[in-house]
């Protein structure tokens, strides 16, 4: 019972760090229409910046300050030439550049190399329970995404998110209507690249490891699978999306311990994901949860909502 | 050993592998041109072409040379259902290139895990072998060999289809003017499907290529998706000379770098940062690639143009 | 010198030139006519005032400031509002939404005081929100104002077009055919709509339109374009009875 228990709890510290995870995506892409197909770069950027501090000795929280301050940076610095690309071949070009930060890191050993960071200091060095360690995993990642889905609600439920999702769909109008949509998509840029890397450094700080092979472009693919299809401009369907993918995943590896099937379960969950992405861009592209229509109240005359 | 001596064997790898390349690439960068998306399953077609060719040929023992011929048709036929049955009906419903992109990459997710489920995570090892033979001073074996002149028939072939034939003159046309191409009275969707068909055909070859020596893993499609990528940039999207160009440059130059780099004391992986060195020069320089027919840099000129 | 002075403007695309050396002086306050056959360049020459494109060579000037060559963002900022011959929506946003995006001084929509300035955006933002639903009144679409514009028919469309323009407090109007493919009863509202915005607000008009019946009665000066350049120009009356207008039309 124990096990199960931290079972389920080390599959909630995941969810959710992949749920803030497709938060950035649905920052992005979602809401204001950025098809940034680098995302695990950033997740890169911060778990192994916040691993190689925290190894000098340097407490979590300010290894993840700077964590979150590099991956700024770096989205900053990729916003500024790939924005101005059209929209697929940004997803190009932000794919290229997370292949090859990645491949930088595998092939320079002072940066990790093939190996990899091992024992990568725990955000609670104090706790030693395996189980309480879990827990209070759950909290940080929550913590965290909380964080961001409250700066998200902030940001799209202003007039600044009325805007992004002008850019979203109509680039041109937004710019004839005074937006400067250069800057608004380097924001968001910047933004949800600071939520994969916070992300990043918590994952890192959790694993006790950060190495490639974490880091491939399939991480991308996957979180745009659960964005796709927990739905991609709410917050809730970005959770929901990673509960579903992982959820699904964790249970049909443990299937195969009760039940026999034909298929392999490992096989069956991604060939599932692969047709459900599929099949959702057709009949219900955004998603899951879809995002609502702002309504005004309004009688005979008008009241504002 | 002296650069001189490795230089014969380096620039032999370097057009072995430059063929791979561009066949695996072509179909990538024509059908990009075409529908106006990356088909990330393109990794799943080569790794597709692979496993066939490796059923054909050591399982039901017909032999190598039917292996190729096997996966070539099949994964043909496999691009060319795609399209009809996910990708048309996809890109009728929905406009923008995001759809296709992510149902591509859901696609090729399931199609790599299909073959796993089918043939196992393993690797699978062909049972043709191909020894080691001397050309003058480079040393090379029949899988090379094939792989270059099918390379060049493939290339002397498309170059017929292109510039002597109706139906090379459509499939040119399809992406910039299709308007034009139907009103000669060609059937637009006949020519999309042909080059799904003929892409996916290259890359399934591309695969068998890239599987014959080392065997097949059902990640064989997807270590090659990135250079299928870099390739089809530097060519700039929709050109089949650009492709070919591009890929045995890269290739070059990527096998080049090896001895230059040993030469001043740095190691030699750095060689696929020259690769990707020049992929990042193309974006930020020159994003309509070395052919010159990718996009143009100004998005927001290019949107605009839909709308006035 | 007028509101808006465009000088020796001319933008060539590959071969093709579009606009060629025009030279335009629009006055304050004015309601202007652009017309031309197909191809002449109008639409064109609204891009490049309204920033879309560069010019290669000339200046446009407004207010007496040399706005050539800025980016369209700027240009609206500065005081200039155009509209596009298709109708320009967002689909997931209200209408109210689309109106509201016109709106100047909603600190909000920037990204610190998103955060910081909550109270203060939340002001102006009902202060909108008034504005904008009185503006779709006056255009009798109100009902739609918590629906997506796909609800809404080609001629709402068009309105929904005029809303965004009394909402944006512009100065100069650059209005590319508002009228298109609508009856000719809507389409005589919509101009009668710019009109009043233009005496109300005191804003600056410039019209391009194919119907010149629809012009003639309201507009002080035409401006005539054929093949990039400027044919003609003068009171409609003028235009109407100058004779290398009408061979214009008839020659395209």
């Amino acid at each position: 019972m124990y096990e199960f228990i931290t079972f389920l709890g080390d599959a909630f510290v995941i969810i959710l760090i992949f749920a803030t995870l497709s938060l950035s995506v649905n920052l992005q892409y979602g809401s204001s229409g950025i098809f940034n197909f680098g995302v695990v770069a950033f997740f890169m950027i911060g778990a192994y910046t916040s691993s190689f501090l925290a190894l000098t000795g340097i407490p979590f929280l300010l290894a993840l300050a700077v964590a979150v301050i590099l991956s700024g940076l770096a989205g900053l610095l990729i916003s500024l030439p790939a924005l101005n690309l059209r929209g697929d071949f940004l997803s190009l070009a932000t794919f290229m550049f997370a292949e090859i930060i990645r491949l930088l890191v595998l092939n320079v050993p002072s940066l990790g190399g093939a190996v990899g960071i091992a024992r990568v200091p725990s955000a609670f060095p104090s706790i030693k329970v395996y189980s309480n360690l879990v827990a209070a995993n759950i909290a940080l990642s929550l913590v965290v995404f909380l964080v961001f889905c409250v700066v998200y609600s902030a940001m799209m439920s202003s007039p600044y998110g009325r805007v992004l999702k002008c850019i979203r769909e109509n680039e041109v109008l937004a710019e004839s209507l005074g937006k400067n949509t250069f800057r608004y998509k380097a924001q968001v840029f910047v933004i949800g690249s600071i939520m994969a890397g916070t992300a990043g450094a918590v994952y890192s700080q959790y694993l006790g490891f950060a190495g490639t092979e974490l880091f491939t472009y399939s991480v991308t693919f996957t979180v745009y699978i659960m964005s796709i299809i927990g739905g991609s401009t709410t917050r809730l369907g970005a959770l929901l999306g990673s509960f579903i993918y992982l959820s699904i995943q964790d249970l049909l590896r443990i299937a195969k311990n009760w039940i026999t099937i034909p298929v392999d379960p490992n096989n069956l969950a991604f060939i599932l994901f692969g047709f459900a992405t599929m099949l959702i861009l057709y009949y219900r592209p955004e998603g899951i949860i879809r995002e609502k229509l702002r309504q005004v109240r309004v009688t005979n005359g008008n009241l504002g909502a | 050993m002296a650069i001189a001596d490795l230089l014969p064997q380096l620039l032999f790898n370097s057009v072995v592998s430059g063929s791979v390349f561009a066949l695996a690439t072509v179909g990538f960068s024509l059908t990009y041109s075409i529908l106006k998306f990356p088909n990330i399953a393109q990794a799943a077609f080569i790794t597709f072409g692979a496993y066939f060719a490796y059923t054909a040929a050591s399982v039901w023992g017909l032999g190598f040379g039917l292996g190729i011929l096997g996966a070539f048709l099949a994964t043909g036929i496999l691009g060319a259902l795609s399209y009809v049955v996910i990708f048309r009906p996809l890109g009728r419903k929905v406009s923008g290139f995001v759809a296709p992109t992510v149902a591509s990459v859901g696609y090729g997710l399931a199609l790599t895990f299909i073959m796993q489920q089918i043939w196992g995570r393993d690797l699978l090892l062909f049972s043709t072998i191909f020894d080691a033979f001397s050309v003058g001073p480079m040393r090379t074996n029949w899988l090379w060999n094939t792989t270059i002149v099918f390379t060049v028939i493939v290339v002397v072939s498309m170059h017929y289809l292109l510039s002597r034939t109706k139906f090379g003159a459509a499939m040119r046309g399809t992406s910039s003017n299709p308007d034009l191409v139907r009103a000669s009275g060609i059937h637009v969707d006949r020519v999309i499907i042909s080059v799904w068909f003929l892409g996916s055909a290259l890359a399934g070859a591309a695969g068998v290529f890239l599987a014959g020596q080392n065997g097949v893993t059902p990640v064989l499609g997807s270590n090659m998706l990135v250079t299928v990528m870099a390739v089809a940039i530097f060519a700039g999207i929709g050109s089949f000379y650009g492709v070919i160009a591009a890929a045995y440059i890269l290739s070059f130059a990527q096998n080049l770098s090896i001895p230059v780099l040993l030469s001043i004391g740095q190691p030699s992986f750095y060689s696929i940062a020259v690769a990707y060195g020049v992929v990042i020069a193309t974006l930020l320089f020159f994003p309509r690639g070395i052919s010159g027919t990718g996009p143009k840099v100004e998005s927001l000129i290019a949107k605009m143009r839909k709308v006035v | 010198m007028g509101i808006l002075e465009l000088k020796g403007v001319s933008k060539s695309f590959g071969g093709l030139v579009a606009v060629n050396d025009l030279a335009i002086d629009v006055d304050d306050e004015s309601m202007c006519g652009l017309i031309g056959p197909n191809g002449s360049g109008k639409t064109t020459l609204f891009n490049v005032i309204s920033g879309l494109h560069k010019p290669d060579s000339g200046h446009v000037i407004f207010k007496g400031i040399d706005i050539t060559g800025l980016p369209p963002h700027e240009i609206f900022q500065k005081g200039i509002y155009r509209t596009f011959q298709s109708p320009q929506i967002v689909p997931r946003l209200s209408v109210l939404e689309n109106v509201l995006l016109a709106g100047r001084g909603q600190a909000g929509e920037g990204l610190l005081p998103a955060f910081l300035k909550r109270k203060e955006w939340r002001e102006t933002e009902s202060r909108l929100i008034e504005r904008a639903y009185e503006n779709l009144k006056f255009l009798g679409i109100e009902k739609a104002a918590n629906e997506s514009p796909w609800t809404l028919s080609g001629g709402q469309l068009k309105l929904l077009e005029v809303a965004r323009a009394l909402m944006s407090d512009a100065e100069l109007l650059l209005l590319d055919e508002p009228a298109a493919g609508v009856n000719p009863t809507l389409a005589a509202n919509i101009l009668d709509f710019f009109e009043h915005v233009r005496k109300e607000r005191g804003a600056t008009v410039f019209v391009i339109e194919h119907k010149m019946e629809l012009l003639l009665r309201r507009v002080s000066h035409v401006f005539v374009m054929n093949k990039g350049s400027l044919l003609f120009q003068g009171s409609p009356k003028e235009v109407a009875e100058e004779q290398s207008v009408v061979e214009a039309y008839l020659g395209a």
